[in-house]
This record gives structure tokens, C-alpha cells and sequence, in this order.
């Protein structure tokens, strides 16, 4: 394994001092073939000792051939010339195995080698070769960089999303701020710091403070009515913002919640409603426009029926009166003049009769009560009965009417209006009134059907208008103001009615009545 | 005190080019890109202190260290800012991700550049000379400017203040200049054997 | 030698120039030797007289060996261009030899200088 032992002690532990190093340990003699080689060299090479010593290092391994380490030993051994050989310049110098648990990563050994000269003779000189193996840390290195680059990766990455959700952030319409719970509030973006700044209103953090649900035990001052626009608890809350110049500002205040660091904070998230109460003003004046003028349409109904009866029951009076003192007494022509005059007062009486009756329905509303369908029915049989307008049997009542609600008197209007007509629009003799009901969820839905001369679809929505008369007086008895009532009741009771008719095929009136009473009925009109 | 004409200037700094030309060769080869590296400039300087390029004495540097001895006898010292070095170690090895600091193995193929080029400086001299030097194995130091020679300011009154041969040095790599230094730090007696046998040396080339 | 030539030398060391200069001097008798320390000089002098031979360092200020060549090359296409430096990589050797520039690795010694001259004299 070493060359030309010797007897001296000494140069034997050197040579087992050398066989046992943990470096590859190489000389060349003056010659530059290979003198000594260690057991190590021995190991990581595959090469015996006995089988290298006098070749030159090319020989054993001919692909160092014009490489660096040639360079290095060629000026070692002519000029004295030391050399380091580092892994990263040079990768696996020598082609020596790696340790077993390396050899997966990496093909070869990777190694630092150090070329020194050893003084010979005649300016020329000996040259010892010092390896390393520095696998591992050429692998440790090699971890170390993937992890920073992963690093820079990740932070890149992160850098990117956070730019991302900056810039929606700024670049949102609302108002967005974060509060914590020692009460620090802080505007998240533009807008915040827009609204919530110095050019803005101070006051809303105030406002903010008051609203959040654990104000840190401090006694807040309850925001003016002026600046708090709904009441706490109303699920909605809005405030008013007043910035240092331009006008007051109604916004919307969300609030929401999260946990970061053991700490809780709020998002404020601020919108301006402006065009939204812009909007509820205007609907808001115009409900109270057509309010008013419906108020006022009625009241003149009302005043101009009223008024109109005192007039009429004069006329009606004495043409009465002449009728009877004077009928046979004058000619044919003033017999029939004064029965025209006769009726015609009476048709005028029963129009401002309906007239007022509409103008009621509005005016002089009841508050609502149940009401037994059943019964009502009864009432309306009996009164027809006595204005002998219906013959008993024509009327087919569905056994189950339910008990809606609503104002008894308006719905006994209602229906008498409807079965009255129905009957009207039948053959005398002949006609079969049917009333039923149906349920669904929110509705009871009442309908009134007749085998009478039906309605051409084209009118189905017109005969609800006030004096919608499809017919001549002549053919119809009638003011054409019975359905106007009809639909105006309909309405107060936040219902609907509708037509289903043929020409000849007989018509039915369904009537949709809320079971439970909506919160607001739509207005009333005429 | 350091009496060198013109033409043994100029006769230095034409070997150490020789030789640091030699040297950005095998550099190319060994890191397969073009290396360029010159010695524009030598200056001969009584003091540390003088040196034009020592404009931040607290400038932290990277030093690779070379002693020789032979006919003449010092130190040889290629010098670059710590920015720069690293910048150098990362161009040469092509470091995709570079780390905060230079780490052991960077730190190494820093040495081995540094005993490439002193190598080529000393062994052009010895070379065409004629005479061998001894030279100890590269020695890596990182510290301030003013430290690189510690000597210079506590024994001065003992020994005669070295004398100090300072090359610049210019690496091109793939477009980007990297300056850096080599000083040689030598004793009197040393530098006139220096001058005496290139004295010598031309005599001889040119007859 | 049948003709007497005319070289032009550009190198910034002194030294190298006195160096080739004592080559060609001893080798081919009657020679003209001229020497510039740059490129600007090179160039001037070059206009004057109509040079056979440009041999040009590789490492200089102003512009370097290769710039120069290519200038050179360009003004004078039948004149012979040798590129003399230390730095033998294959880079610059590939360059050198796309321009039409021969090569010539530092440091100049007698056998490869009279060696050059001898082979481009015989070729011509």
C-alpha cells in the first residue's frame, strides 16, 4: 500500500498516521509520478495503491487531462506553485465515489483539493495532493439556496396578492376602516381617508365609536338624531356624514368582525347612499302628491255628489210631482216628456248614489274584522232577494267559504256588486251564479262565475275604470260605476281582481283577498 | 528609495500582464464564459496611507492572501470591496440565487481565484526571472481596509516600513467592469533584488 | 528575404514593443519597424505609410487590440493583422479569427515571432 517501508518506528506511525486520515493524501515525485497514495485515496478511488504508484495521475484518471488540476500540478512541480482547487470552479475533479448515503444526488465525490509543493532537488519540486470531501456541504449549500429561492418565491408571491388586494382595496367605492378594541380607528383606503380625514368629517370616527358593540367601557355620547338617522337595532344603520365643504353625505354603516394576533377588530365598511335616499325622497313626495290629489279628487266627489242631491231631489221632486198631477192631463208628447224627465232624475240619483259610495270607500274605511263569507252571502241573498232581483236557486254557493278579513260592509258592496251584475248579464230565467273559493298560500281567492253574455278580452281591464259602460243605457240598468267600487275595494284591501271571460261563454270575477293583512296598502284611487 | 526607470515599470507591468492574461484564461475555461481581466496601472508607494486607492480606509474587503519568499519576499494580496467580490464569486459561477453573505464555498472559489491571479503574477515574474519563488497557500481575510496591514501602524519604528507594489486590477465579465487590487507588499531589500534582476532581464532579452 | 516589409507595432508596454522589434530586427535584415503606444497613434501613423505587418496588443487603453484590428482590417485589406496577447481563450481567439486576424500568444519569444513572419513570408 505505501512504498519502501522502513524499519524506523517513527516513519511507521507516520505512515499509519497518513493511511488513516480522513483526506485523500497524494504525492508526486520529482518526476510527477505518483509516490505515495493513502489508504483513503485507496477507498474513494478503487484504485490499489501498488497499482497506481509510478503512473502519472492522467493515467489513472485520464479525464483530468488539459483540466485545471493538471495546470496545478504542472506549476507546482516546475515553479513551486501552491494551489486551491474549489468544488463550485471545478465540478468533481477527481471521478471518486461519493459516500453511500450521497450517491443518489450526486454522480461523483464532490471535493476541495489543495496542491502544495514539497522542497526537492535541483529547483524542481515535489507535489502533495490534498483531498477533501465536501459533499455535504456542497449539498447543504445547495439546500440553502432552493430554500431561498423558495423563499423569494414565496415572498414574491405574497408581495403580488398583497398588491392585488391593496389595490382593490383602494379602489373600492365604499368606505372601508378597521377598528380594534382599544378604539383605535383606522381608514383602510382611499375613500375612508377621503370621507373619515380632515377634509372630510372627523366626527364619523366618534359616530363609528359609539355604534361598535364593546366601546371599551367608556360612556359615549349618543350621536344627534341629525347625524344617527336610524334607530339602533333596526338592523340598517345610516348616518349622516357633513364634510368640510360640499354637501352632507348619507352613508350606510356595515360592520363585521375578525381575530388577528388574540385581538378583535371590526371592518367599518361605509357606503354612500346619497342616490339611494335621493330616490326614497322622490318616491316618498310623489306617494304624497298623488295622496293629496286623490284626497282632494274625493273630497270634490264627495262635495260635488253631496251638493249636486239638493238640486236634484228638487228636480226629482216636482217632475214626480207633474208625473202625477198632470199624467193624462196634457197631450201624449208632455205624457212622455215628463216620463223621460222622471227617469232621467232617477238614473242621476242612483249615479251620484254610486259616486258617493266610491268616494266612501276611501273616506270612510272600517278598521278590519273577520269576516264569514257564509254569512255575508246569506246578507247579499236576502237583500237581492228583496230588490226582487234574484229568483231563489240561481245562486250556487261551494260549501267551505272560508272567514276572510276585512271590512264587512265594504266586502258585502263587493260581492252584492258582483253577484248583481252577474245576474244583470244573464238571461233572465236562466241564470246560474256560482261562488267558490280557493286557498294558497298567501290568498284566499273568492270567484264569482256567471253563464251570462261575457266580455270581449279587449275590456277586460277597462270595465274597472269609473263610467266604463260597455253598453247603451237602454240595454243594461247600470251607472257603469259598480266594478270602480269593486276594484277600489279590492285595492283597500290589498287584494286584486281580475276577469275571465269569453263573449257568450259567461264570465267569472275572481277576487285575491291577503290572508294576513300586508303592511301597506297600496294608496287608494279613484 | 524606489528608483525604477520608466522601462522596468513598464517591463513589470508587461509580465504581470502576461501572466494575469494567462490567468483570466484558464478562468474562461474553467467557468466557461469569457473572462477578461487586465492591469491597466502599477504604482510604487512608500505608505499604505498613500495609496490612491485606499479612498475608504473602513471599507469592508475581501482579501486573498499569498506569501512568498525566494529572491525577493512578501506578500501578495488581491483585494476587492466585499460587494464586489461577491458580485465577482456570483458572475463566475453563474449563482442564480445569491445569499446575503459569502458562504463557505463561495468563500473557497474566491481563494482559488485569487491564487489563480496571484499565482500568474508571481509565476510570471519567477518564470521570466528566473528564479523560483516559494509560495504558501492562498489565506482568505475579510476585514476593514485599514486592517489589511496591521504591521504598518505598531512596529514601524522596529522594522523599515514595507514598501508596496499596488496593480490594479480589471475583470470584464460578460459586459460588467469589477475593479479590484493586488498589492505586493515587500521589504526594501526585496524590491531592490526586484528591480536588480529585471534590470537583468532586459539586458539579457535585449541584448 | 526578397522584399523588405513594413511593420507597424501597437502595444502600450514599452517593454514588448523592444521586445518584438529586437525579433524582427535580427531576423530580417532592412525591415521597417515602427512602434505606436495606441490606437490613435496606429491610426495616424498608419495613414502615412502603407504597412505590410500590424502587430497589435491586446489589452490597451482607448480602444483595445480587436477594435483596432477590425478598424485596420476594414482600411487596409490586403495588409496581415496578428493579435499578440496573453488571454488565449477560445473566445477571443474564434473572434480574431473571423475577422481575418491572426493570433499570437504572449509572451513573444524569438522562435514563435521569426516563426510567424517566416510562414506568412513564404505564403506570400
Amino acid at each position: 500500500m505505501s512504498h519502501s517501508p522502513t524499519p524506523s518506528t517513527t516513519d511507521t506511525i507516520c505512515h499509519d498516521l497518513l493511511d488513516i486520515a480522513d483526506h485523500g493524501l497524494v504525492v508526486l515525485g520529482e518526476d510527477r509520478l505518483i509516490c505515495f497514495w493513502n489508504k483513503w485515496m485507496e477507498t474513494h478511488s478503487g484504485h490499489r495503491a501498488t497499482d497506481v504508484l509510478g503512473k502519472r495521475m492522467s493515467e489513472i484518471f485520464p479525464e483530468i487531462i488539459h483540466g485545471r488540476l493538471c495546470d496545478a500540478m504542472r506549476d507546482c512541480s516546475q515553479f513551486g506553485m501552491p494551489a486551491v482547487i474549489s468544488p463550485s470552479l471545478n465540478q468533481s475533479i477527481l471521478p471518486l465515489r461519493p459516500q453511500s448515503q450521497f450517491a443518489a444526488t450526486f454522480g461523483h465525490m464532490q471535493q476541495s483539493i489543495r496542491v502544495q509543493p514539497l522542497s526537492g532537488t535541483n529547483g524542481k519540486f515535489r507535489c502533495a495532493l490534498t483531498v477533501r470531501d465536501v459533499t455535504l456541504s456542497v449539498q447543504r449549500d445547495m439546500l440553502l439556496r432552493r430554500q431561498a429561492a423558495e423563499m423569494a418565491e414565496l415572498v414574491t408571491q405574497t408581495r403580488r396578492s398583497e398588491g392585488r388586494t391593496r389595490a382593490i382595496l383602494q379602489n373600492t367605492v365604499d368606505a372601508i376602516l378597521v377598528a380594534s378594541d382599544d378604539g383605535d380607528i383606522d381608514p383602510l383606503n382611499a375613500r375612508a381617508q377621503e370621507l373619515c380625514g380632515p377634509q372630510g368629517d372627523p366626527e364619523i370616527s366618534n359616530i363609528i365609536r359609539f355604534l361598535l358593540p364593546d366601546a371599551a367601557g367608556t360612556v359615549l355620547q349618543k350621536p344627534s338624531p341629525d347625524r344617527l338617522l336610524t334607530d339602533l337595532g333596526a338592523g340598517v344603520i345610516e348616518i349622516m356624514a357633513r364634510p368640510a365643504h360640499g354637501p352632507a353625505i348619507p352613508l350606510e354603516v356595515a360592520i363585521s368582525h375578525f381575530s388577528d394576533d388574540g385581538r378583535y377588530h371590526y371592518i367599518i365598511t361605509l357606503r354612500d347612499i346619497s342616490q339611494r335616499k335621493r330616490h326614497e325622497m322622490e318616491i316618498q313626495h310623489t306617494m304624497q302628491e298623488l295622496e293629496r290629489s286623490n284626497s282632494e279628487l274625493e273630497q270634490f266627489a264627495y262635495a260635488a255628489s253631496h251638493d249636486l242631491q239638493e238640486p236634484l231631489r228638487m228636480v226629482s221632486s216636482y217632475t214626480q210631482l207633474l208625473s202625477r198631477r198632470y199624467q193624462g192631463k196634457l197631450d201624449e208628447t208632455a205624457d212622455e216628456f215628463i216620463h223621460y224627465a222622471v227617469d232621467g232624475t232617477r238614473r242621476m240619483q242612483r249615479m251620484i248614489d254610486d259616486l258617493l259610495t266610491l268616494s266612501r270607500v276611501g273616506r270612510h274605511g272600517k278598521p278590519f274584522h273577520p269576516v264569514p263569507l257564509e254569512k255575508l252571502f246569506d246578507a247579499i241573498e236576502a237583500n237581492l232577494k228583496r230588490a226582487g232581483e234574484a229568483p231563489a236557486g240561481t245562486i250556487l254557493r261551494s260549501p267551505d267559504l272560508p272567514v276572510v278579513k276585512g271590512d264587512a260592509s265594504q266586502l258585502l258592496l263587493l260581492f252584492q256588486n258582483l253577484v248583481s251584475n252577474a245576474l244583470k248579464y244573464s238571461e233572465p230565467g236562466h241564470a246560474e251564479i256560482r261562488i267558490a273559493a280557493h286557498e294558497d298560500d298567501q290568498n284566499w281567492r273568492i270567484s264569482v262565475t256567471d253563464n251570462g253574455i261575457g266580455i270581449d278580452p279587449q275590456y277586460h281591464i277597462s270595465i274597472f275604470e269609473v263610467f266604463k259602460r260597455l253598453h247603451g243605457y237602454g240595454e243594461y240598468a247600470g251607472t257603469g260605476i259598480g266594478l270602480a267600487i269593486c276594484k277600489k275595494i279590492v285595492d283597500r284591501h290589498g287584494g286584486t281582481i281580475e276577469v275571465e271571460s269569453q263573449p257568450g261563454c259567461g264570465s267569472t270575477f275572481h277576487v285575491s283577498l291577503p290572508k294576513e293583512l300586508p303592511i301597506v296598502i297600496p294608496s287608494e284611487s279613484m | 528609495m524606489i528608483d525604477l526607470t520608466d522601462l522596468e515599470k513598464d517591463t513589470i507591468t508587461e509580465l504581470i500582464n502576461i501572466g494575469v492574461g494567462r490567468a483570466a484564461a484558464s478562468l474562461s475555461e474553467m467557468v466557461d464564459q469569457p473572462v477578461e481581466l487586465s492591469v491597466p496601472s502599477i504604482d510604487f508607494i512608500a505608505r499604505f496611507s498613500d495609496a490612491g486607492l485606499i479612498a475608504a480606509p473602513n471599507e469592508v474587503v475581501s482579501a486573498v492572501k499569498q506569501s512568498f519568499d525566494g529572491p525577493f519576499q512578501g506578500d501578495a494580496l488581491l483585494v476587492f470591496p466585499e460587494k464586489r467580490s461577491l458580485e465577482l464569486v456570483r458572475r463566475l459561477l453563474k449563482v442564480d440565487v445569491p445569499l446575503d453573505s459569502l458562504t463557505d464555498l463561495e468563500q473557497e472559489a474566491l481563494m482559488e481565484v485569487g491564487n489563480i491571479i496571484l499565482n500568474a503574477c508571481l509565476g510570471s515574474i519567477a518564470n521570466v526571472l528566473g528564479s523560483p519563488i516559494n509560495c504558501a497557500m492562498p489565506e482568505f481575510r475579510k476585514c476593514e481596509t485599514r486592517n489589511l496591514l496591521p504591521e504598518e501602524t505598531g512596529t514601524a519604528a522596529q522594522k523599515a516600513p514595507p514598501v508596496l507594489m499596488i496593480l490594479h486590477v480589471q475583470f470584464n465579465l460578460r459586459q460588467d467592469d469589477i475593479d479590484g487590487y493586488v498589492l505586493f507588499v515587500m521589504d526594501l531589500v526585496s524590491i531592490q533584488t526586484m528591480k536588480e534582476l529585471v534590470r537583468k532581464f532586459i539586458e539579457q532579452t535585449l541584448q | 528575404m526578397p522584399h523588405t516589409r513594413s511593420v507597424l507595432l501597437v502595444d502600450d508596454s514599452k517593454f514588448a514593443r523592444l521586445l518584438v522589434r529586437a525579433f524582427i530586427e535580427g531576423n530580417f535584415p532592412g525591415w521597417q519597424v515602427d512602434e505606436a503606444e495606441e490606437a490613435d497613434k496606429a491610426q495616424s501613423l498608419a495613414a502615412q505609410t502603407q504597412y505590410d505587418y500590424f502587430v497589435i496588443d491586446f489589452n490597451m487603453p482607448g480602444m483595445n487590440g480587436i477594435e483596432l484590428g477590425t478598424v485596420l482590417r476594414k482600411a487596409y485589406p490586403a495588409a496581415r493583422i496578428a493579435l499578440l496577447t496573453a488571454n488565449i481563450q477560445q473566445e477571443i481567439q474564434k473572434t480574431v479569427a473571423a475577422l481575418g486576424i491572426d493570433f499570437l500568444a504572449k509572451p513573444p519569444t524569438q522562435e514563435k515571432i521569426t516563426a510567424y513572419f517566416k510562414a506568412q513570408e513564404s505564403q506570400a
